[in-house]
C-alpha cells in the first residue's frame, strides 16, 4: 500500500483544489432553520451543474457524462479531496446516483441520452419502489401496469417514502404486468411526473422538513418507449439500481460523516483548556477509520471485484447516529432547541439505517457472502 | 498535499507474504506456539531458519505491516519483530552497526514501550529475551543498545511469545537521535503490533465463520439463524474497519507525511478495538467448545491481547490523539 503523490497526481489535484476553491459552495449550518429546505436551493443547483460542465461531477465518466476519462489513480485524489471538504456533489441523489448508471446499463438510446440530464440535475428524479405493504420486502409490490389498446400502458397505483418526489421531473418506478401479461413480471418505466393521473402528496417527517412524499399514479398513460430493459426485466434492474445507488452515495455519506466529525471536535474543544472531550475524540476517530475504509470501498478496483456495496452504507449510518448523538449530548440544554442538534441532526439520522435498505438487510446482505447457508 | 492512498498491495509485498504466509503453516502449528511459553528452543530454531532471509528490515514499512499479520495469524514466535525492530532502529542512528547487526541477527532483539510514547523511564518488554546478547530499546531522544541485558521473565497471558521485563544494565550505550526518528520508530513499532493483533483477529473471525458453517443445531447450521450470522458480520466488518485505518498509517508513515501521528493514533485505536469486540464475540458462538483450554481459540484472543499492549493499547493512542490532533477546521463546515 502505498500513499499516492507522483508528479501526476499532484497536479490533478492541483488542479481539482483550484476549481473547488474558486467554486466550491459554502455549507449551510449542519443543524437549525440553515440547513431545512422545502425547495432544492439554487446554489444546489448551481453547483451540480458546474460540477457536471467542468468535468468534475463523475470524473471517470467521460465528458459528455459530466466528467474527464479518469484513471483510477486520479478518481483517488478526487475522492479523497472532495470527502476531506466534506462536499456534497448533488442535493437530490435519484437522478445521478441511481437513475443515470441505471439508464446507461438498461435503457435503449433514447433512454440513454436523458442521463446526461439526470447526471446534470437538469432533470430531477425520483424512484418509485417502495409501497404501503412493500418495504424491505420490495416483491410485496402491488402498482400495476395495464397494456392500453394504442401499444402503451397505463400505470394504476400508490409509491410511498418517494424521495423529492415533489420536485421531481421524472420517475423510475417499478410496476408488475398486468392485463394479459399477469405473471409476466415486474417491469420498469419512465413515468412523466407532470402527467396527468399523476399526485404527489408531500409527507411531514419528524424533524418538520417534507423532503419524501406518496404518490398516485391514476391510470397514468405511459409509451411503449417509457420501458426500460424490456417487459419483465424489473428485478434485475432493481437490484443493479440498489448497488449504483450504495455506490454513487457512498461519496455523499462519507462527505456527511466529516461534516459532522468536524462539528463534534468543534463542539468538544474547551477553547479555554484546550482540551478535546474524549468523546468527540473517540467519534472523530471512529469516522476517521470509516473515512478510509469507505475511499477503499469506492475504489475502481474494487468494482472488478464485485465488492459489496453494503458494508459502506451500513457503516457510515450508523456511524452517523454516533456522530449525531455526541453532538447532541456536546450541545447538552440546547441541544433540546427547536432548531437545536437533537432534530436537526440526531432525528435526521434516524432515516439513515432504514432508508435505501434497512441496517438488517444490509447485514443479511454481507452475510450471504460470509455464509453460504444463510438464508 | 496529496493524502490519498493506494491500498493494493505492491508484487514485492503479495510474494513476501505469500512466503511467509506458506513457511509458517508448514513449520508452525498452533501446538508448536502452545508449548513455547515453556519450552524456547522450537521458536529459537524456527528463528534460525527464518533469519538468513533478511528481508523484511529492508523491504519497506508496507511489507513489515503485512509481514506481521501473518506473523500474528500463525502465532509466530517473537523473535522476527523483535531482531528487525531493532535493526531499524540502529539503521536510523548507526547504519555500520545496524549492518553488522544484520549479520547476526540471532543475537539481537528489541524491547518494546508499553506505552503510546517513548518515555524516559521507559517500562518496556523485551522480545524473547532467552539468548540475546544485544537489546535495543527507545528513550524520547536515544536509541540504546544494552550490551548485557538483565532479564526477568515476565508471566504473560499469551503462550506464543516470550517477554523479559527490561531493566537497564550498566552497559548501556545511548546512541543520540532527534525526537522525530524516535517518534517513526514508536510509530513502526506500533504499526506492527497492531498488524500481528490484527492478524490475530483474521484467525479468530474465519474460525467463527468456519464453525457457524460447519456447527449443526435446530436441523441447520447455526449461522443460518439471522442473530449469529449479524454478529458474524459485525466482527468481519470491524476488522475490515481496522485493516483500513491500519494500512492507511501505514502509507503515511512509509511517505513520512505528517498526518501519519494522528493516523497511527487511529490505527492502533481501531485495532483495539477489534480485539475486544472480535475476541468476546468468537468465543461466545463457539459455544462451550470455545471455552476450553483445548481449543485452539484462546491462543489467539491471548496474543491478540498482548498486541494491543505493545507500543501502547489502542485505548491510550485514543488519548494521545487527543493531543495529537490536527483539526484543519474546513471552510465549508459551520455548525
Amino acid at each position: 500500500m502505498k500513499l499516492l503523490d507522483s508528479p501526476a497526481a499532484q497536479t490533478f489535484r492541483t488542479e481539482l483544489v483550484a476549481f473547488l476553491d474558486e467554486h466550491a459552495p459554502r455549507l449551510p449550518a449542519l443543524w437549525g432553520a440553515d440547513a431545512q429546505w422545502d425547495e432544492i436551493p439554487e446554489w444546489g443547483r448551481e453547483w451540480q451543474a458546474t460540477l457536471f460542465d467542468h468535468g468534475w461531477l463523475e470524473p471517470e465518466n467521460p465528458p459528455e457524462l459530466g466528467g474527464r476519462q479518469a484513471s483510477r489513480e486520479q478518481v483517488l485524489v478526487y475522492l479523497d479531496e472532495i470527502i476531506a471538504r466534506g462536499l456534497p456533489r448533488s442535493l437530490h441523489f435519484p437522478g445521478y446516483a441511481i437513475v443515470a448508471p441505471t439508464l446507461l446499463q438498461f435503457g435503449d438510446s433514447d433512454q440513454r441520452s436523458l442521463a446526461a440530464r439526470a447526471l446534470r440535475g437538469d432533470d430531477v428524479w425520483c424512484i418509485g419502489m417502495s409501497e404501503p405493504d412493500a418495504g424491505s420486502d420490495l416483491s410485496r409490490l402491488r402498482t400495476e401496469l395495464t397494456p392500453t389498446s394504442t401499444g402503451g400502458f397505463s400505470v394504476r397505483g400508490r409509491k410511498i417514502w418517494t424521495s423529492y418526489a415533489e420536485h421531481a421531473d421524472m420517475c423510475l418506478c417499478y410496476a408488475r404486468l398486468g392485463g394479459e401479461r399477469r405473471g409476466a413480471g415486474v417491469t420498469a418505466v419512465i413515468v412523466d411526473m407532470t402527467a396527468a393521473g399523476v399526485e404527489v402528496h408531500p409527507i411531514r417527517q419528524i424533524t418538520g422538513a417534507s423532503d419524501f412524499a406518496e404518490v398516485v399514479f391514476d391510470d397514468v398513460e405511459l409509451s411503449a418507449a417509457s420501458v426500460i430493459g424490456g417487459e419483465g426485466a424489473g428485478w434485475p434492474i432493481a437490484r443493479a439500481s440498489l448497488d449504483h445507488e450504495r455506490r454513487g452515495l457512498g461519496t455523499e455519506w462519507l462527505s456527511g460523516i466529516v461534516r459532522l466529525a468536524e462539528a463534534v471536535v468543534t463542539l468538544g474543544l474547551d477553547r479555554s483548556t484546550g482540551v478535546i472531550d474524549a468523546r468527540a475524540v473517540h467519534a472523530y476517530r471512529r469516522a476517521a477509520a470509516v473515512r478510509a475504509l469507505g475511499i477503499r470501498e469506492l475504489d475502481p478496483v474494487e468494482r472488478g471485484r464485485d465488492s459489496s456495496p453494503s458494508l459502506l452504507k451500513l457503516l457510515t449510518s450508523e456511524l452517523a447516529q454516533e456522530l449525531s448523538d455526541v453532538a447532541a449530548e456536546l450541545l447538552g440544554a440546547d441541544a433540546v432547541d427547536a432548531n437545536g442538534a437533537i432534530v436537526g441532526a440526531r432525528f435526521r439520522t434516524y432515516a439513515d439505517t432504514i432508508g435505501g435498505g434497512t441496517s438488517e438487510i444490509q447485514r443479511d446482505l454481507l452475510a450471504r457472502r460470509l455464509l453460504p447457508t444463510h438464508a | 498535499m496529496s493524502f490519498a492512498i493506494d491500498f493494493e498491495p505492491t508484487t514485492e509485498e503479495s510474494s513476501l507474504v505469500s512466503f511467509l504466509r506458506h513457511a509458517l503453516e508448514r513449520e508452525w502449528s498452533s501446538d508448536d506456539a502452545r508449548t513455547h511459553a515453556t519450552d524456547p528452543i522450537p521458536g529459537r530454531r524456527l528463528w534460525e531458519q527464518f533469519r538468513d532471509w533478511d528481508g523484511l528490515a529492508d523491504a519497506g514499512i508496507g511489507a513489515l505491516c503485512l509481514a506481521h499479520e501473518e506473523l500474528g495469524a500463525r502465532l509466530a514466535p517473537g523473535h522476527t519483530f523483535g531482531a528487525n525492530l531493532a535493526v531499524m532502529g540502529l539503521r536510523r542512528v548507526d547504519p555500520e552497526r545496524a549492518a553488522a547487526a544484520l549479520a547476526d541477527t540471532a543475537r539481537i532483539t528489541f524491547a518494546a514501550a508499553t506505552t503510546a510514547c517513548p518515555q524516559a523511564e521507559g517500562d518496556a518488554w523485551i522480545l524473547e529475551p532467552e539468548g540475546a546478547e544485544l537489546v535495543v530499546f527507545l528513550e524520547p531522544h536515544a536509541v540504546v543498545v544494552d550490551r548485557a541485558p538483565h532479564t526477568v521473565q515476565l508471566s504473560t497471558i499469551d503462550l506464543s511469545r516470550r517477554l523479559g521485563a527490561l531493566a537497564p544494565g550498566t552497559h548501556c550505550e545511548r546512541l543520540n537521535a532527534p525526537e522525530e526518528a524516535i517518534k517513526d520508530l514508536h510509530n513502526i513499532g506500533a504499526l506492527a503490533a497492531a498488524a500481528d493483533a490484527l492478524g490475530a483477529c483474521r484467525r479468530l473471525v474465519e474460525a467463527t465463520r468456519q464453525h457457524a458453517v460447519d456447527r449443526h443445531q435446530f436441523g441447520r447450521p447455526i449461522g443460518s439463524f439471522q442473530a449469529l450470522a449479524h454478529r458474524i458480520v459485525d466482527i468481519a466488518a470491524t476488522v475490515q474497519l481496522a485493516r483500513a485505518a491500519l494500512h492507511r498509517a501505514v502509507a503515511l508513515a512509509a511517505a513520512e507525511n505528517p498526518a501519519r501521528h494522528e493516523a497511527v493514533h487511529v490505527a492502533k485505536a481501531s485495532v483495539g478495538d477489534a480485539v475486544r469486540m472480535v475476541s468476546a464475540n468468537a468465543v461466545h458462538v463457539h459455544g462451550a467448545m470455545g471455552y476450553t483450554w483445548e481449543h485452539d481459540l484462546h491462543l489467539f484472543v491471548r496474543r491478540a491481547y498482548l498486541s494491543d499492549r505493545l507500543f501502547g493499547s489502542g485505548t491510550s493512542h485514543e488519548q494521545a490523539l487527543a493531543r495529537d490532533l490536527l483539526i484543519q477546521p474546513s471552510t465549508a463546515v459551520h455548525v
